[in-house]
Order: structure tokens, then sequence, then C-alpha cells
């Protein structure tokens, strides 16, 4: 394979852990709420999953499992948040900090190691070959990847669709902007909004799955390493919608690829793994001013 | 006299309740090991305040923690949520250690002055840059503080790695002038120093800043509401980027403790997570700098016993970092205790989530 395939191959075998938790981030930021947990959320989802695919030697059960357990998070998350009024960012790095402490606790409970843990007796996502991509140049990144990576590509569509062309779809785009206006149509928000959050954690649960099936078939303390966030940032990046969140997140999983392959060439390790939360930063400050200068030259025009 | 009362209720029997649960749930937990939770819990009282040594250890513990609660406490009183903490100790820790190796031969009491010195305004420096993108640009300072923590951690690694490197084999600068280490408390052999009752007389100092002066009431004032302030002709961006620099400051020298009166060297990678840490601790005190003295020593304790436990049974320490997840929840929410106390239960403000887009 060629420099170019490579780095392809890379970008789309990392996509697919920041692209679910990023659906995850959007659809709780269009109902004007920062879900920081994206991070805790993926890094439970993924020890979940690592561990229901030992015991039951099933991936599917594991995905299974880990998107009901999530989505049960991400519930807990609204009830706290929307029943119990804790404020929303406390509960992130609440989440965040409880995701590092219990997966670290169980592993070494379970499994009796402390670090990572890993098995053969763990089965991973199956992948799909194409093997008549082979030989084709560029193409044939795609000969051999996760299902999850078509899997993620597939829930931006649908989510782009529900968003636009559904009832509930046009319902969480109004609670953002209008809630009042929505539980005047008759909606219950409350019930909305704990929808999207449990909704937002199943996500955050593939990611995760994604993580420690699909791209690995391991877990590792900490493991997700920072991916929540930049999965949030991705989220920003598209401004919530859900072809520019893609866009985002294929950024952002080209710089890591990049950075990876820079890593092979001798560089110091900390600087290259410090580019990609630099990259996230800097993006959303070139998009900020990229959006001022806009808004700018539309005054001068209006 | 009843609000007081009320107040009182609020303000400690909420903390012990959040206590209770967690460690309710931690011992929920400790079930499937196979020890008793009681027995668990009860060597981790012992290791944390059983001996001397102990009770010594646990304050050493409790140091960085009352700094960067500290930090914290005060931000959160101001409005401001710095959860950047971690990053500016990181950038404090480093500055604190190159100071200490390179600066020129001069005085010990001046060479520790600077020190710290550069470890606040390190720590300062870091802190503002999000505050200011998000004033000038509307960026998210939440993501660009988590972004910043690790950009920091990862920034002073390479440094103690690669161009300061010391005589040791792994990430490390040299070890800094014997001049400027903090004196001990409690003998070589425990990390008790002198940091300790810096972060005594600056959570006392703060408490006297915030609730004595004029500037604490203006800064809590803008932490109550924005709104109201400006209307009181405070300008608000000015206060925000004020509080963040001393927030940031103190979280600088939480990094200068641990360089100059424990470890006397930049490690890398050395914080298990004191700046997010001071978050619980802050929460836990409800924002008072005093009561951050008391929760930080709760803190400090509840993590040396973790360690003894963890020795003496089957039980992993990081058990205790899910418990104080779980306190952080418990505490931030509202289970509307009026209500429980027989008084006409109030209609609920709706509840607000932080919307900041980054």
């Amino acid at each position: 394979m060629d420099m170019m395939t490579m780095v392809l191959e890379t970008t789309l075998r990392l996509l697919p852990a920041i692209l679910f938790a990023s659906l995850g981030g959007l659809i709780t930021q269009r109902i004007k709420l920062v879900n920081l947990g994206l991070e805790g959320f993926m890094l439970i989802g993924a020890f979940v999953a690592v561990a229901v695919s030992y015991y039951t030697g099933s991936a599917m059960i594991a995905v299974l499992v880990t998107v009901i357990f999530c989505g049960l998070m991400g519930f807990t998350f609204a009830v706290f948040h929307l029943k119990f009024k804790a404020d929303n960012i406390v509960i992130s790095v609440a989440i965040n900090m409880f995701a590092l402490g219990i997966t670290k606790y169980f592993m070494n409970l379970l499994f009796g190691v402390r670090g990572a843990f890993s098995s053969p007796e763990i089965v991973g996502l199956p992948k799909l070959r194409l093997a008549f991509l082979d030989e084709i140049p560029i193409l044939s990144a795609f000969s051999n990847l996760s299902v999850f990576v078509y899997l993620a590509l597939f829930l931006v569509v649908v989510t782009h669709v529900v968003l636009y062309r559904t009832k509930i779809g046009l319902r969480i785009r109004a609670t953002g902007p209008n809630p009042m206006a929505v539980e005047t149509a008759g909606v219950g928000v409350y019930r909305l909004k704990c929808w999207v959050l449990t909704v937002s954690g199943m996500l955050c649960g593939l990611g995760g799955a994604y993580l420690s099936l699909g791209q690995l078939t391991m877990f590792t303390d900490n493991m997700t390493n920072g991916r929540g966030f930049v999965a949030m940032a991705a989220s920003n990046f598209g401004n919530a919608a859900p072809i520019g969140t893609f866009w985002g997140t294929a950024l952002f999983s080209f710089s890591d690829a990049v950075t990876m392959r820079a890593q092979l060439y001798g560089f110091p390790p900390q600087l290259i793994q410090m580019l990609p939360y630099v990259v996230t930063v800097l993006t959303l400050v070139v998009m900020a001013m990229v959006k001022e200068r806009k808004m700018k030259r539309g005054i001068n025009h209006g | 006299m009843n609000r007081r009362v009320e107040t009182a209720i609020n303000s400690i029997g909420k903390p012990l309740f959040a206590i209770f649960v967690s460690l309710l749930i931690g011992a929920i937990l400790i079930i499937p090991t196979g020890t008793s939770p009681i027995e668990a819990y009860s060597i981790l009282f012992k290791g944390a305040f059983g001996s001397w040594q102990g009770i010594t250890t646990s304050l050493a513990y409790a140091t960085p923690l009352l700094f960067t609660g500290l930090g914290a406490a005060y931000a959160f009183r101001a409005g401001v949520f710095n959860i950047g903490l971690e990053g500016q100790l990181y950038f404090g820790a480093i500055a604190a250690a190159l100071v200490g190796v390179y600066a020129p031969e001069m005085p010990g009491i001046l060479h520790i002055i600077l020190c710290i010195g550069a470890a606040m305004l390190a720590g300062m420096l870091w802190s503002i840059l999000p505050a200011i993108l998000k004033i000038r640009y509307n960026i998210g300072v939440f993501i660009t503080y988590i972004m910043f923590n690790n950009i920091a951690q990862l920034f002073s690694d390479y440094l103690a790695t690669y161009p300061f490197k010391g005589e040791l084999s792994f990430g490390a600068t040299y070890k800094v002038s014997e001049k400027v280490f903090l004196p001990k408390l409690a003998g070589e052999m425990i990390d008790l120093n002198f940091g300790f009752v810096i972060a005594i007389l600056l959570a006392i100092f703060l408490y006297i800043l915030l609730f004595k002066t004029q500037f604490g009431y203006e800064s809590r004032a803008a932490g109550i509401n924005v709104g109201f302030t400006e209307y009181m002709g405070v300008d608000a961006v000015k206060k925000t980027l004020v509080v963040v620099m001393i927030s940031g400051a103190i979280a600088g020298l939480a990094g200068a403790e641990q360089v100059l009166g424990v470890s006397h060297r930049y490690i890398s990678s050395f914080s298990p997570g004191f700046g997010y840490m001071g978050i619980t601790v802050a929460l836990l005190a409800r924002t008072n700098p005093l009561a951050c003295i008391i929760t930080a020593i709760f803190f400090g304790a509840l993590n040396n016993g973790a360690i003894q436990m963890e020795i003496f049974t089957n039980i992993s320490r990081d058990l205790v970092t899910a418990i104080q997840a779980i306190m952080i929840i418990f505490i931030a929410a509202d289970f509307a205790w009026k209500k429980r106390k027989g008084i006409k239960k109030q209609e609920k403000k709706p509840s607000q989530s932080k919307e900041e887009v980054a």
C-alpha cells in the first residue's frame, strides 16, 4: 500500500469511535445541553463490551448489552440533571471520573490485571472483506474494514434524516431554541430531553464498543484518551448538523492518522500526541474567525 | 434563626448525605471482592488516621488537593467553571522545576520566591488563554480547558524527557537546588511539607478576600448574576479574567508544592488528577475556602487510606475514585430538602443547562 492509501485506511479505522460519540454530542447540543460526559460513557462502553464479549464469546451480545448499559447511564444523567437540577458540566466531570475509576476497579476485580486486559477469548467485531478492491489504488483502503465503519456512516445519514425529515426531529430541533413553544404544542419537553440523553449514551456505547472490539480487541486504562472531548469539538465544528459533524470527525481522525504515521519516524511521542488537541483548538479558533467574518460581511451588505 | 438552621442543614447535611450515599454504593461494590465492606472501610480509616504516620501522610496527600480545591472554589464562587486546573498545575510544576534547577546562584529565600512566582505565572498564563478565546471568539471554555489540560501535560512531559532531561532514566528533570526545598514538617520519610502551611494560610486569605472585602463581594456578585453586576457598574469581562488568573495561579502553586516539597524534580505524568479532584474538594465544601480545608483533608485521608486498603485487602484503590465521582453527583443534585421538612414546596425553577457552544 502506498502512503496515501495507508493514511486513508488509518483515518477510516479511527473514524467510527469519534463519529458515534459525536452524533451523541450533536443531539444533546440540539437540546442546548453540553454533554462532556461523552468521554466517560465511551470508556464504560469500551469496558462493558470487552467484558461481555469475553464472557459470552459473542460480539453481537456484547454490543447489545453495551448499548443498553450506556443508554441507562445516559438516562441517569438525564434524571440527575433534569429532575434533581444538578449542573450538567458537574455531572459530566463526575461521570468521566467515575468511568476512569470504575473501569480500573472492575478490570482488577474481574480479570485480576492492571493497566490492560487482553485475551484470545475476546471476540472482536466482524470485518467486511471486499477482496475485489485489493488491487485498486486508494480504494483498497476499503477492502478490509470493520462493519462498524459502515454502520457509523449509515448512522450519520439516519441522524440527518431523523433530524430534518421527521416530526420527532423537528421537535428536537425546536427544543433547543424554544422549549416553551414545543411544550405549548403539547409535547413533553422533559421526556424528549430524557430520550435524547439516553440515545446519546447509546451512541457513545457504540463508539466505546468499536474502540475496544473493532479498532483493537482489548481494554486499556483510559483507552478513550480524550476522544469524547474531540467528538464534542467535532459536533461544534459541524454546528450540530450531522453532515458537518461528519467532516469534523473526518478532519480529526485524519490528523490522528497522520500523527500516528509520524510517530514511526522518531518524533518525540509527547509532541505527536499533543497534535490532535492543538488541531482541535486551532480548528475551533479558525471556525470562530470565519463565522465572525461572515457575520460582519452580512452586516455590511445588509 | 429558622433560616439559619435551614442553611446549616443545607450546607452540612447535604455533603454528609452525599458522603454517606457514596460510601454505601462503594460498600456494595466491595461485596463481590469477598472482603467485608466494614473491614475494608475500617482498614481504610485506620490507614488514614490510625497512627501519627498515617495522619501526617494524609495531610501530605491533602496538600495539593487543598490548593486545587481553593483554585476551583474561588473560580466557582465568581461564576467561572475552571476545569483547566490540571493543566495549570502541570505548567506550574514544570516552571518551578526549571527555575529551581537552572536559575543562577542566588540567596535561598529569593530563589524559592522566584520558583513559586514562576509557577504561579505559568498557571496564570495558561488559565487566561481559554478565557480570552471565550471572550474574543465565544469559544466555549469547557472543551478548550480540557484540550489545554492535555496539551500542558504532554508539553511538560516533553520538556522533561527531551531538552531538560535529568540524570534519571525516565522523563524527569534534574533535582532542584537544595536551597529551594520546602522544609519537611514530619520527618524526612513523610511528604508533609511547608506547602501545607501555605495552603492553610491561602484558605484563610481567600475566605477574607471573598467575604470581607469589596473585591470579594464583587466577585461573588458576579458569580450569582452576571447581568446584575454589569448593572452595578463592574466590568464583568475584566472581573472574569482576574478571577481566572487568580484561580490559575493557585493551581500553579499546587504544582510548585509537589516539585519543591515532595518530588524535588519534575516527574512526567506525576499528577493522578489533582486538578479534577480539586473540583470535588470545592464542591463538597460548597465553595467555601475554609470548608475546603476539611474536605481536602477528607479526600487526602481517603486516598491515603485507599492505598492501605489495597495493600491489606484485594480491593483496588481505584474504588475511591469512583466513590468520589458518585459523591460529586449527589452533592450537585438538589433533592428538595425543603419539601421534606414540611415547608411548602416552592415552584422549582426550570432546569438550567449549560448550553455554551464551543
